[in-house]
């Protein structure tokens, strides 16, 4: 019989392993500066957990739903710095959150809301002013990552309240627990949001970034090929050669430069072991955990929050933030109907059961939504972010450095953030930092 | 032929969901994913999108 393999051989610049936002930022800044980049995507779409879909004509981020800092997240400082950056934003206003603490809902006020918060939680004034000076103190000296910010708080203060406020804060903003969240990175999220713009979202979700990447780095001379599976990193003499993949046909890509958007983990399987000392696998193994999330989409007739930004339930059994998108943009929902979304991290990160998890926020969802039912309330989308399409790839806290020990082989995306980025922001901030480390390389 | 969910593997993470151009997942309140097979015409969109191994065409 007559067969052939179908190769094609290629050359580049970069190469890029995955279209997420850490390796889109990374590679428009260096289309932008002249080199020549190729993204390698297996999904039929750019953006990873940072786009958005059509589903049953509702619009659904991919897991992220916003620019966290609005006109100062590195995301959208990216796109200014690529003159791509026209994208119709909308933000919360005022309240841009609001808190419900013992069944009473309190808006976010615009100066002071963590103390008026914390005021609330607990009628004790001393321990509110005992936790507000240390908080205060911890921002110009951060604490330690050795201790979680559960038992740095409790220093300071046991009332459950207090600890409730907090955690609901940190279920959004990481996908961890307190206990598990080292209080340093806490500390230093806390600073990270002073003088920043708020969140804003794009008219189509998170899509509208990622298309006015897509055509920034196409505009650049930058490849973008979708539906194609890297199957490895070649590496010689511990150097980065180049990649095979797999689309139509075997391509093998000849690249000075390979950046990794797809997790250090699999980074180093597509790389193959032998390439890396014995002390980075173990990095690896012992730091690169992902962190997890219960996500929920439902509809209703009639929206479930008189406001755009968030609702946040300490008071309910697991700590939710809510939100109904289309009070923001109608457009996300079809036939008048409204969108719900509600998230939730586990009781323990690392040992749950998702069917579980799953009966307590129903639970959670009648208490603080009593018209649920009423308002014709359908589950339209569950999620349970985790394993290899997770929250983030790696603890808040826990991630490790983006140089690898392979020459020109670099992580970009959230295993590799720094210290103090939390999410869509920190895996954007570390492909800058890559792009910037490039381009200092080589000039 | 057809689309089978590798129950030991699926995490119900969603993603193939999403993708799907036929709309013929579900997660299931079990955290499975599930296959509407009058909805697939096996298009192999899914066991592209699965970054956990779930999805299997036999």
């Amino acid at each position: 019989m007559l067969w052939r393999i179908h190769r094609v051989k290629l050359t580049t610049d970069v190469a890029i392993i995955g279209s997420g936002i850490g390796g889109l930022c990374c590679a428009a800044l260096l289309a932008n500066e002249g080199y020549q980049v190729t993204i390698l995507e297996r999904l039929p779409v750019c953006g990873g957990r940072y786009t958005s879909v059509k589903y049953k004509g509702f619009t659904i981020p991919t897991a992220s739903w916003m620019l966290l800092y609005g006109k100062d997240d590195p995301v959208y400082q990216t796109l200014s710095e690529v003159g791509a950056n026209e994208i119709e934003m909308r933000t919360a206003g005022t309240p841009m959150a609001k808190y419900r603490i013992g069944g009473k809902i309190y808006d976010w006020p615009e100066n002071g809301a963590l103390k008026y918060l914390l005021s609330i939680a607990c009628e004790d004034a001393e321990e509110v002013s005992r936790v507000m000076t240390a908080i205060g103190q911890a921002m110009s000296q951060i604490p330690s990552n050795e201790t979680t910010f559960n038992d740095w708080l409790l220093q300071y203060s046991q009332n459950e309240w207090i600890h409730d406020v907090f955690q609901a804060q940190i279920t959004t903003w990481c996908g961890m627990n307190s206990n598990e969240l080292p209080a340093g990175e806490f500390l230093r999220t806390l600073l990270s949001f002073q003088g920043k713009d708020e969140f804003q979202i794009p008219r189509n979700g998170l899509k509208d970034i990622i298309d006015a990447f897509e055509k920034s780095i196409k505009d650049n001379g930058g490849r973008i090929l979708n539906f194609t599976t890297v199957e490895e990193i070649i590496v010689e003499n511990g150097q980065v050669r180049g990649i095979t993949a797999q689309k139509d046909s075997r391509i093998e890509l000849e690249a000075k430069i390979v950046i990794s958007n797809v997790g250090p983990r699999k980074t180093i399987e597509l790389a193959g072991t032998d390439s890396f000392g014995s002390e980075y696998l173990n990095l690896v193994s012992e730091r690169i955990k992902p962190t997890v999330g219960m996500d929920y989409l439902f509809t209703t007739n009639k929206p479930l929050l008189d406001f755009p930004g968030t609702l946040y339930t300490p008071d309910t059994r697991r700590k939710v933030s809510w939100s109904v998108p289309t009070m923001m943009w109608p457009e996300h929902a079809q036939g008048g109907k409204h969108l719900l979304h509600g998230f939730a991290v586990p009781e323990s990160t690392l040992d749950y059961d998702p069917a579980v998890e799953q009966e307590v926020f129903m639970q959670d969802l009648i208490d603080v939504f009593p018209d649920f039912n009423e308002y014709g309330g359908e589950l339209l989308l569950r999620r349970n972010f985790c394993g290899e399409w997770p929250c983030t790839r790696s603890w808040q806290g826990y991630d490790i450095e983006q140089e690898t020990p392979i020459r020109n082989l670099y992580n970009v995306g959230d295993g590799v953030k720094p210290q103090g980025w939390i999410v869509g922001a920190g895996a954007a901030e570390s492909g800058r930092m890559v792009a910037k480390r490039i381009m200092e390389e080589s000039s | 032929m057809a689309i089978v969910i590798k129950e030991s593997n699926c995490i119900g993470c969603g993603s193939c969901v999403l993708f799907c151009p036929e709309e013929a997942l579900t997660v299931l309140a079990s955290f499975i994913a599930k296959v509407d097979e009058q909805l697939c015409t096996e298009c192999l969109i899914c066991l592209n999108c699965c970054a956990n191994d779930a999805l299997e065409d036999t």
